[in-house]
């Protein structure tokens, strides 16, 4: 067998080239990066035939076969292969998430560490890389002398967009805070929690990159992990992350996960891996898909939570527009189990029992803090405020609501053992969507007339984990003042034994 | 975590084994369950113990209904399967240490005494604990169609717990398994419908296929003391669940066959299969004491009523469910029913093509396949071939990313072998092959995680997997799908 | 249960000017409402709801005006009523006494108000802000929502303009324990003519209430936070179920009868209706869903159980058939199967609805305005009253209260016993001697379980 043909026959099971195919053919590209370590050369050292990427083989044949290929490609498809390049993922941030918005641009690019791009952004290609192992969260009684070590153990993600190949493992991993070999890049802190949030607009392609890691401090396991697009329609299989239909990723390697983010709403994501502990563990995160609509003036608002204005004449147009945007996640945690599984103890899943509730993986009072919360090590292991955010100059800034003006809440629930019933003391809420759907019965005549508004004003909102919904807060004829969000299972106001505090934050409404 | 292993990895293997081998004749499916006279069907039930097995190869001492005086109790209760207008009657005995009844939530049922001693109770009249003396039937018109549960009115905290609860199912006018306009959850008006549909116009209650997802919990513990005889002891203030489950069995025997022999108390199989652009009706039943996240991978579902009730903005139950709401996850709760239509999920939209290359890949037995666009822009020509229902506008969509080597990744044993519907891909050795049609696979279960596990075992509890089945094989034979036929 | 409790004060409408500009823009009569509520503890003795130990509860006693006159605490506390747009002041008197002792508030969910929330250090038990977060604070932690009164101190909380609907109050300080202690109650805003019945859910977890009772709750105590909640006992307007406790009255056959229900506990309950004694329509064995924390709803809801969480108000109505003779109980129980009180059965959160036979007043017009009128000439106008009940409907008093009131002469009770399904009229007299607007305000008194009190507002314009 001459060498070609070992690598095709190597190559198909992997479903990686329709070599016999006619332009277009099937070709697979990775984005940010493939293979760990394996890549960091061009000619892999480890891998002689190299399948899962072809264009860095050291066997010539293949690397002829792709090149060829390549050139036969139509220009979709080169669009495609522009987004295998890593540092094509910018690492601006977003100034609502306070995250790598993971634009990519369409031209090639210069590559350097630091993501510091030039081109046009493809409005098109959104390219995430994140990384899954373990890590240290600090919950908010640790100044009453709680011992975090083992409480505020995780599995978790921990984004590391931008960052080359040759550095995902070193920073990714969990590890002192040694100082990056990186400008600008800080993290080496392991896991985030809650995990990065990942945000799309509808009609984007999102390449998201997952390496495992390890955990460091439980070597004893050999996990993988997945990414759970937690509500994704039309799902297929392979990037579903559910483990046992799909496949998973081993210790040192990176799955790329596709989507076309094709409905607008709000999601959530989790590791679906041995799902009662990774979740309860950590693994954990905020997604959400921007409307089409957005940007378009109807009803004096440019953003929405859906495309809400199906005809000019749609009673609902401009009925889900926002000013001001703004997400939560509910989760919470067993400190019983997390030392558990950081003491190599069986788990009691029978006994899990959550007794520290957090929203974005925060306990009241770290909710209201704009700034990351550090962990034991000083690390910045808790990013995400649980109150709305933006960045002026570069500078994390609270969001203050002008009395009159709507907030859009995504509000999702990713806890593993207890149902939720957020209000708002003080501020109605208008639920506009669930499940990543508008509130609009279906139509009556296929088509012809949109559907009925389901839209309705309530106090609060109950749900279980896996359970979204999009909400409106109206403050108009609210008084300036502060505003408690919290669980009226009023039990969860504690961080575990410390009083006050637990699954509450705060909303400022300025006159 | 350290795994556990199956212990009914056999029966899995087994189950799904059959699933390639049985090519039945008919595909007429319908929920398992007691059916009777049509008019005045009569059921004689009898309330007595027994023992269910359990994810994690335990046995759990049981109370439950027995369809006949001289059947096994078992969980969940039989479901009763009955037409709008019957005049139902059930006949009910004890062989339990405490009375018993039966309540069904949204209907006016008269109690009478029928033979001994029967008991004015709070909630209906009930047996005594006399071993089968008193005899008490309980009768109602079914009025509405639509998913409603039954369970003990007596004692509901302790009882419901051991296991006195069961569904009803009151099928609309016009109800025909046979035919497509037939299979109908109401008799809500027929509208012209969005594609993919497997007809151009249909109701909204219309269904390709439907399946029972009867959630529970209980906490062993209680059972353990109730076997001890110290029912009188049991104070389920102090309750805790340990255990979850679909249709009565936590996963994996979930996915086991319908009148599974080696569950003789858990007759009721909960893994839903079906074809791509079939719409699948969900009856969701709460059956225990508390609420559960109800998740269903690969598609969100149209919730369409809620005790019985489509949900319409003029409360009426035979106009269009036009307050329907679409969700990825149901809050089910104890006593509460929801029927919703899940998918139909056919792959579009994915922005690459579901069913591989255009032009097939030889070598791994994939075939070329063409997209004729028919409305909506699925193909639904031909009726057969293991594309269809594809998008065509994603035909011959590249797949986007390649996939590390195999060595890289961990194999589920439900994966098909590659991305693709229909085609079962080269596995490295060693790796399970359960799904040897190729299916898209999802897990159906509860969102809340603590709850997928089995008295403390891993995995377990509260989930399924749901495969969605090409229509042929990648060759061209036709997949039939094997559910329950009475 | 659904005693009424306010006192209205119609000299206080005048005393508060800037207040009146809210009512006169407010939909309804206006009124300003006075509650005078004394927080303090009550004990459950031994044995009332199968308890073992006593259990220690904060209530509210319901006081007359400069808190004189105070019932014994009771919990839930006194049902407040309102009319849209009426002002509602609640003036709070602190009298937790025993080893715990804290500063306590009311807050109404739904309700607008502008607040006053109180920031401390749990550590050091010192407030660090009112009112406003200080900039660059990231480690004080919310108190109370809104003022707080100390103990032996009084407060007094306005809601300049009331959202017509269902709704708890509830204390707004350290919630998390002083709610489960016992410190919230309905407050109904615009009830109807037509029967109603009023459900509040609640449970109690008596670990926490001995710690807080004996002084055990807090920082470096038995029980530091209310993280090890466990409920034990599920109570329905205050009490667990047992073979005594009382029916609520529903109405009679026949009647629409709306069902408010709250929950005040901590935990989501399952209402459910059963019908065994086919009160209910065999085709309609359902409740219909209108209102949600105050909201109506646009779309109904038809269920025969519904989730409520904690915190939630829910209205719903159900229908009594006509042909029920006699009347009877409906069922509402929690399918959340918190049914036993302990280990006996049946109790926990179940009660009894009673339907008729009742006798059900009917009184129209809903408000009595004579116009302008000229100085003393008298001029009448008519109530209607009819019983749409099954029982004889019997008034104890017709009496005019109000600024105005010498200026209205009370009806003459002619016919102080109505039969079912008939009617009466009463006639009310306005004669001013002063010119200038005039009102008052005529209270009937029946034995109308649902509706004992009939309040119809008078106005009149004397020239």
């Amino acid at each position: 067998m001459n060498v070609k043909n070992r690598c095709i026959i190597y190559a198909l099971p992997f479903l990686l080239l329709g070599l016999a195919a006619p332009a277009p053919a099937a070709v697979f590209l990775q984005c940010p990066n493939p293979l760990l370590t394996r890549t960091a050369a061009p000619n892999n050292a480890f891998d002689p035939i190299n399948p899962a990427n072809p264009a860095r083989s050291t066997d010539p044949a293949c690397r002829t076969a792709y090149a060829a290929l390549q050139a036969a490609l139509g220009a979709d498809a080169q669009r495609l292969a522009l987004a295998n390049f890593k540092t094509q993922c910018l690492v601006d941030i977003d100034p609502v998430t306070l995250q790598p918005s993971g634009r990519t641009v369409a031209t090639a690019p210069p590559l350097t560490p630091t993501g510091a791009a030039t081109g046009a952004v493809d409005p098109i290609v959104l390219c995430r890389s994140l990384a899954a192992g373990d890590g240290h969260v600090s919950m908010a009684d640790r100044n009453s002398g709680v011992d975090q070590t083992d409480i505020g153990y995780i599995f978790g993600f921990q984004d590391l967009t931008g960052v080359p190949a040759d550095f995902i493992s070193s920073l990714g991993m969990l590890a002192d805070n040694t100082g990056s070999p990186l400008a600008g890049i800080t993290s080496n802190s392991g896991a985030n929690f809650s995990a990065p949030t990942l945000f799309a607009g509808q009609g984007t392609n999102l390449y998201l990159s997952l390496t495992n890691v390890s955990m460091v401090e439980r070597p004893d396991l050999f996990d993988p992990h997945t990414i759970h697009y937690h509500g994704f329609t039309n799902a297929g299989s392979i990037f579903d992350g559910e483990p046992m239909a799909s496949v998973a990723i081993n210790m040192g390697n990176t799955l790329t996960y596709y989507y076309e983010n094709v409905d607008p709403g709000t999601y959530m994501y989790h590791c679906h891996v041995e799902a009662s502990e990774h979740m309860q563990m950590g693994m954990l995160g905020n997604l959400y898909v921007t409307p089409a609509q957005n940007g378009t003036a109807i009803g004096g608002f440019t953003q929405f939570a859906y495309n809400d204005c199906t005809s000019p004449t749609d009673p609902m147009c401009g009925a889900t527009g926002y000013n001001i945007p703004f997400f939560l996640q509910v989760t919470a945690f067993d400190p019983n189990f997390h030392t558990a599984d950081h003491t190599y103890n069986p788990l009691n899943f029978v006994g899990m029992t959550d007794t520290y509730g957090l929203l974005n993986g925060r306990g009241y009072p770290d909710t209201i803090n704009p700034e990351p919360i550090l962990n034991i090590y000083s690390n910045a292991s808790q990013p995400i405020p649980a109150i709305p955010m933006t960045l002026v100059g570069g500078v994390r800034t609270p969001v203050s609501i002008p009395s009159g003006q709507k907030v859009l809440l995504r509000l999702s629930s990713l806890a593993t053992v207890d149902f939720y019933t957020i209000t708002l003391l003080g501020i109605p809420m208008q639920v506009v969507g669930q499940g990543a759907r508008i509130l609009r019965g279906p139509t009556p005549n296929g088509g012809i007339t949109p559907g009925l508004s389901t839209i309705y004003n309530t106090g609060s909102v109950t749900f279980g984990g896996g359970e979204a919904y999009d909400i409106l807060l109206n403050t108009a004829g609210v008084p300036a003042g502060t505003y408690f969000l919290y669980a009226t299972n009023l039990n969860n106001l504690a961080n575990n034994t410390e009083d006050f505090g637990g699954m509450m934050t705060e909303i400022v409404v300025t006159p | 975590m350290k795994r556990t292993a199956f212990k009914n990895g056999i029966p899995v293997l087994l189950m799904v084994m059959m699933l390639c081998l049985l090519l039945p004749v008919s595909s007429h499916a319908v929920i398992n369950g007691l059916t009777g006279a049509l008019g005045t069907p009569v059921f004689n039930f009898t309330a007595k113990d027994g023992h269910i097995r359990s994810g994690d190869g335990d046995s759990i001492y049981m109370w439950g209904y027995a369809p006949t005086n001289t059947g096994v109790m078992q969980y969940p209760g039989p479901t009763l399967i009955v037409t709008v207008g019957d005049v139902v009657t059930i006949n009910l005995t004890n062989q339990l240490p405490l009375p018993v009844s039966m309540v069904f939530p949204g209907h006016s049922v008269t109690a009478v005494q029928v033979t001994g001693t029967a008991i004015a109770g709070l909630l209906t009249t009930e047996v005594p604990p006399d071993k089968g003396a008193t005899t008490v039937s309980y009768t109602f018109t079914a009025s509405q169609p639509g998913t409603y549960t039954y369970y003990s009115g007596t004692r509901p905290d302790l009882e419901v717990e051991m296991g006195l609860v069961g569904t009803l199912i009151v099928r609309p006018t016009g109800f025909n398994p046979a035919t497509v306009p037939g299979r109908i959850a109401y008799n809500d008006p027929i509208i012209p419908t969005t594609p993919p549909a497997a007809v151009a116009t249909a109701q909204l209650s219309s269904y390709d296929r439907e399946y029972l997802f009867f959630l529970s919990d209980i906490d062993v513990n209680i059972h353990k003391q109730v076997e001890l005889g110290q029912y009188y002891l049991v104070d389920t203030t102090n309750r805790h669940a340990t255990s979850w489950f679909e249709n009565g069995r936590n996963f994996p025997d979930t996915m086991a066959d319908e009148n599974a022999a080696y569950l003789p108390s858990q007759p009721y199989s909960a893994m839903p299969q079906m074809h791509p652009g079939e719409r699948v009706l969900i009856r969701l039943v709460g059956a225990g004491r508390d609420l559960h996240p109800f998740h269903t991978h690969g598609q969100n579902h149209l919730i369409i009523a809620r005790d019985g009730r489509l949900l319409n903005n003029a409360l009426s139950n035979t106009g269009i469910p036009d307050l329907a709401v679409s969700d990825f996850t149901t809050t089910s709760i104890p006593g509460e029913t929801v029927d919703e239509i899940w998918g139909p999920w056919t792959g579009a939209k994915l922005g690459w093509d579901a069913y591989g290359p255009a032009a097939g890949i030889p070598l791994l037995g994939i075939p070329a396949h063409t997209c004729t666009p028919g409305p909506g822009g699925f193909d639904i020509t031909g009726q057969a071939g293991h594309n269809m229902f594809e998008y065509c506008p994603d035909h011959n969509k590249p797949f986007p990313v390649s996939l590390p080597d195999q060595t890289s990744l961990t194999f589920g044993q439900m994966y098909g072998g590659t991305p693709f519907l229909a085609v079962f891909g080269a596995l490295p050795p060693v790796n399970v092959r359960q799904n040897q049609q190729g299916a898209m696979t999802f897990m159906w279960h509860s969102h809340a995680e603590r709850e997928i596990t089995t008295n403390n075992i891993f995995i377990g509890g509260m989930a399924t997997m749901a495969f969605v089945l090409p229509y042929t094989t990648a060759s061209g034979v036709p997949i039939i799908i094997d559910q329950f036929k009475p | 249960m659904t005693y009424r409790t306010f006192i209205k004060s119609w000299g206080a409408l005048l005393l508060v000017p800037f207040l009146l500009t809210s009512i006169l823009i407010g939909v309804s009569s206006g009124a300003v409402i006075d509650s005078w509520l004394r927080a303090e503890v009550k004990v459950i003795p031994v044995g009332v709801f199968g308890n073992h130990s006593s259990i220690t509860m904060w209530g509210y006693a319901k006081c007359a005006a400069g808190f004189t006159n105070c019932t014994t605490a009771t919990v839930p506390g006194p049902t407040l009523t309102a009319a849209a747009g009426d002002t509602l002041n609640i003036h709070v008197f602190n009298n937790i006494s025993g080893s715990y002792k804290e500063p306590t508030s009311v807050v109404i969910p739904g309700q607008t108000k502008t607040m006053a929330p109180v920031w401390f250090n749990p550590a050091t038990g010192a407030v660090t802000a009112t009112g406003s977060r200080p900039a660059g604070d990231v480690t004080s932690r919310v108190r109370s929502f809104d003022a707080e009164t100390q103990f032996r101190q009084t407060t007094t909380y306005t809601w300049p303009s009331l959202r017509s609907g269902t709704y708890l109050y509830e204390s707004g300080t350290h919630p998390a324990v002083q709610v489960q202690m016992g410190l919230y109650g309905p407050l109904i805003v615009g009830a109807g003519a037509g029967p109603e019945a009023t459900l509040l859910f609640s449970e109690i977890d008596p670990v926490l209430h001995a710690a807080v009772s004996n002084g055990d709750y807090g920082p470096g105590k038995t029980v530091t936070s209310p993280t090890g909640y466990r409920s034990q006992y599920f109570l329905v307007n205050g009490l667990p179920y047992s073979a005594s406790s009382p029916a609520v009255a529903a109405g009679s056959p026949g009647q629409t009868v709306r069902l408010r229900l709250l929950n005040a506990g901590l935990e989501p309950k399952m209402p459910t209706l059963q019908d065994p004694h086919h009160l209910l329509p065999p085709t309609n064995q359902y409740m219909t869903v209108i209102a949600e924390d105050g909201n109506v709803l646009p779309h109904r809801r038809l269920q025969y159980s519904h989730l409520l969480p904690p915190g939630k108000t829910l209205d719903a109505t159900i229908t009594t058939q006509p042909n029920a003779a006699g009347g009877g109980n409906i069922v509402l129980y929690d399918m959340k199967l918190n049914l036993s009180n302990g280990p006996f059965s049946p109790g926990g959160a179940l009660i009894n609805l009673n339907v008729g036979p009742l006798p059900a007043v009917m009184a129209l017009p809903s408000v009595l305005n004579f116009g302008a009128v000229p100085l003393f000439r008298p001029t009448q106008m008519v109530v209607a009253i009819k019983n749409d009940g099954l029982m004889p409907l019997i008034f104890t008093s017709a009496t005019i209260t109000g600024p105005s009131r010498a200026e209205f002469r009370p009806p003459i009770l002619g016919l102080t016993t109505i039969p079912p399904g008939t009617s009466s009229s009463l006639t009310v007299l306005f004669r001013p001697t002063t010119e200038g607007p005039k009102s008052a305000a005529l209270t009937l008194i029946s034995n109308d379980p649902n509706l004992g009190t009939v309040t119809i507002p008078i106005f009149g314009n004397g020239y």
